[in-house]
């Protein structure tokens, strides 16, 4: 492949993978990403992150859906992995990276998919752009975090995080164990991930 | 030119591809999502058989990488002939430094054993497991027991444990002790002995639990809640060795495998995990025991 300055198929999709599953594994820990999104050439017409998440979970056996406002973004990611595009409510992987409104955030919410008490596992994955993640308080919404894989808790703020997310999220994570899975990706690559085992409290600052 | 060189046919870096990887990436990260929920995915035809060792082998392979350091045990031990046949296979097509020091690695592929020093945040912890349902026993369909775990309908086992205690006064499941992942889903720990099953329990590290040949993934995340199945008059109890040490290094506080010597006709215990047994002579030999 020759559509990367150096992101690496092998090694660089195992590594953001790694980061990925320790993020899974450790709810709201920081990763950064940037080393891998520093190697992507700006030309393209993704959000680094999402190409970095892109190469790395999907492929023809996947679908996505894409939140973009670049009409070229959804068909160059559809090249470069095999995936298709679809509808919001058949996808597995959904890629925000605008900032939506309250409205579409509700649409999106409740179109996706949450699996089935027999397959809970098929069920959307949310891939959130935001400005900034910080494990301090800082600007933004602060979530207090606790679950599994949480020694008792954690803080994240994210800041360009609509609280409506995390609103939808909880009707929509109601019944454990269907529901979904977020991971939050910062326009400096700083990466958290929300499964849905974890218990979210948040307050605006 | 091109038509002189000698073609040379490699694998892919790890082994599996690309797509098979992101395969067992993608059902990975769902299982670690759903403490205990056994993730089906689509197991490949690996160069070992299956049942010795094919879902912790494609789940190590998925992992495994730049600044990893491996080490593989089977029941404890460095060097048996699946541990070291897996550990070459692993080397063979990467890069990767291996040890048989669970303190130096990254990795750690295991057949029915945790190591006795606690898995730590920076390490994870792969199980090969042969049978990884848990309600086998009472349910031999697996359409069927996918519907108690989706209901969380567990009176099936729990009437085997009872039954247990009427027949024999007391639980007795020795090894693969079943427990109950964050409150919901009851899951097969893989046949390390109940002595291991409290490691589970709130821990530090990542747990991940690969079935080859059933096809299964599935996940224990750090500080997560795993209670063995036990009743309040017959609580859940762990193996001892009161009275017993290591003939090696004289351990007292790790678990013991029973070994007898037909020529002498004596039984001896020896360290089960064999890296901690060598560490802790080692240490023996520095402070001049």
């Amino acid at each position: 492949m020759t559509d990367t300055k150096s992101f690496h198929e092998v090694h660089d999709t195992r590594r953001v993978y790694r980061s990925l599953l320790d993020s899974m594994a450790r709810p709201g820990k920081l990763h950064d990403l940037s080393p891998q999104m520093n190697s992507i050439p700006n030309a393209i017409p993704l959000f680094s992150g999402t190409y970095a998440l892109g190469r790395t979970l999907l492929d023809a056996q996947t679908t996505f859906y894409l939140e973009t406002e670049n009409n070229e973004a959804a068909s160059y990611l559809e090249l470069r992995t095999g995936s298709r595009m679809l509808a919001a409510e058949r996808a597995d992987y959904l890629f925000i990276e605008t900032q939506p409104s309250v409205d579409l955030i509700r649409t999106l919410m409740q179109q996706i998919r949450i699996g089935t008490l027999l397959e809970p596992e098929k069920s959307a994955t949310l891939i959130i752009r935001v400005r900034a993640l910080s494990d301090s308080e800082t600007s933004g919404i602060t979530m207090t975090l606790s679950g599994p894989g949480i020694k008792k808790r954690r803080t994240l703020s994210a800041d360009g995080f609509n609280p409506e997310w995390l609103r939808i999220r909880a009707a929509r994570n109601m019944e454990y164990p269907t529901g979904c899975d977020f991971i939050l990706i910062s326009d400096n690559g700083q990466m958290a991930a929300l499964p849905r085992t974890t218990m979210i409290e948040s307050e605006a600052v | 030119m091109a038509m002189h060189t000698p073609l040379k046919q490699t694998y892919n870096y790890a082994f599996l591809d690309e797509g098979s990887k992101k395969e067992i990436r993608r059902a990975t990260l769902k299982a670690v999502a759903i403490p205990g929920y056994q993730v089906p995915f689509a197991s490949r035809e690996m160069p070992i058989g299956r049942g010795w060792g094919t879902g912790g082998l494609q789940l190590t392979l998925s992992l495994i990488g730049d600044g990893d350091t491996l080490k593989v045990i089977d029941q404890g031990n460095d060097d048996s002939v699946n541990a070291v046949s897996i550990k070459k296979l692993v080397q063979a097509c990467t890069n990767v430094a291996v040890t048989t020091d669970a303190e130096q690695a990254t990795l750690i592929q295991s057949r029915h054993r945790i190591p006795e020093v606690p898995i730590r945040a920076d390490q994870i912890l792969v199980f090969q497991v042969p049978i990884p349902e848990p309600l086998r026993f009472v349910e031999p369909k697996e359409k069927k027991s996918k519907h108690l775990h989706a209901e969380m309908d567990y009176s099936g086992i729990w009437l085997r444990l009872y039954e247990d205690i009427v027949k024999w006064g007391k639980i007795s499941i020795g090894a693969d002790y079943p427990a109950l992942a964050h409150k919901r889903y009851i899951f097969a720990p893989s046949p390390i002995p109940r002595y291991d099953l409290p490691k589970l329990h709130q821990a530090e590290g990542l747990f991940l639990f690969g079935a080859g040949r059933e096809k299964k993934i599935y996940a224990i995340p750090p500080y997560t809640d795993v209670e063995p199945l036990a009743f309040d008059d017959y609580p859940f109890e762990v193996e001892h060795f009161e009275g017993c040490s290591c003939r090696l290094c004289g351990s007292t506080d790790s678990f013991l495998d029973e070994l007898y010597d037909e020529a002498a006709g004596q039984t001896f215990y020896q360290c089960s995990d064999t890296g901690y047994c060598r560490k802790c002579r080692e240490r023996g030999a520095q402070h001049g025991k």
